[in-house]
């Protein structure tokens, strides 16, 4: 006669399942509340705002890092190929009035370079651009 | 007589070891691909898009340095005085602004105004063009 004793195995299944259903739970945390993003190519911090409104969907993306490099929709490029290639890309859109453009400009970087940049986005015919900005926690005193 | 052994229980802790590591593996791949910081935007508005310029007083205030003294029109003007805000907006709905920026501020200081503008309830805010 066999008679069934709690094998190894079995203990090692129970003392998994509060494992398993911690990963679980933290799976499904990781699925709902976070946004899958593609990598940037360069550092940027952006600056601190007061702003609520969020980040929506955009045609174009311009990464300015602190020390003034430029990407276009992470393709490095100079600053003066910034008004033609943009244009181009404007050009080619279906809809020139709802082409939306974010600007992921560091917190550091001199205002004067955010102005050339600026310039730039408008010679190519841009009506709009968004700064990204970071959202500043509100100090409670 | 044979009693059974549990050969149901010894299939199911087989078939486990390879969902967790499955599980395991979305866990990491969600942990590393996710960012749950939410990005903000800032919107700007380009001055004078139209054509031909119509008749709209635009009001230039210009950041001197990164601490956010801000001068109008040649006078210091203080952005945290909500009476000096209110006045600076006026009445008239149609009032541009637009910000220049001295030399060595950064952007955060220049968002920093579009900020307390925006606190004052101050709208149709622009960036001054650059001349580079």
């Amino acid at each position: 006669m066999r008679i069934s004793v709690p094998s190894r195995q079995s203990t090692l299944d129970s003392s998994l399942i509060p494992l398993i259903n911690v990963v679980f739970l933290m799976l499904a945390f990781f699925m709902i509340a976070g946004q899958i993003q593609r990598t940037s190519p360069v550092t940027v911090n952006p600056p601190l705002s007061i702003s609520e409104t969020r980040q929506g969907d955009f045609s174009a993306v311009v990464h300015v890092s602190a020390d003034g490099q430029l990407f276009l929709d992470r393709v490095p490029l100079e600053l003066d190929q910034l008004s033609t290639t943009m244009s181009d890309q404007l050009d080619a859109s279906t809809d020139r009035d709802s082409y939306k453009v974010l600007l992921q400009a560091d917190g550091v970087l001199p205002a004067d370079t955010l102005r050339s940049v600026l310039k730039r986005l408008r010679a190519a015919g841009l009506l709009k651009v968004s700064i990204a900005t970071r959202q500043k926690r509100t100090q409670t005193e | 007589m044979q009693i059974d052994s549990g050969t149901a229980k010894r299939k199911r802790s087989v078939s486990m070891v390879p969902l967790i590591d499955v599980v395991f593996i979305l866990l990491l791949f969600f942990m590393l691909s996710t960012s749950l910081v939410k990005g903000r935007e800032v919107g700007v508005d380009f001055p004078a898009v139209t054509a031909a310029p119509v008749d709209v007083e635009v009001r230039t205030l210009r950041l001197e340095t990164e601490g956010g003294i801000v001068t109008y029109e040649g006078e210091l003007l203080d952005t945290s005085d909500p009476t000096a805000m209110n006045e600076l907006r006026g009445t008239d709905q149609n009032m541009v602004y637009a910000i220049d920026t001295a030399p060595g501020v950064s952007t955060q200081a220049l968002v920093a105004l579009l900020d307390r503008m925006k606190n004052a309830g101050i709208e149709n805010v622009s960036i001054v063009e650059s001349e580079q």
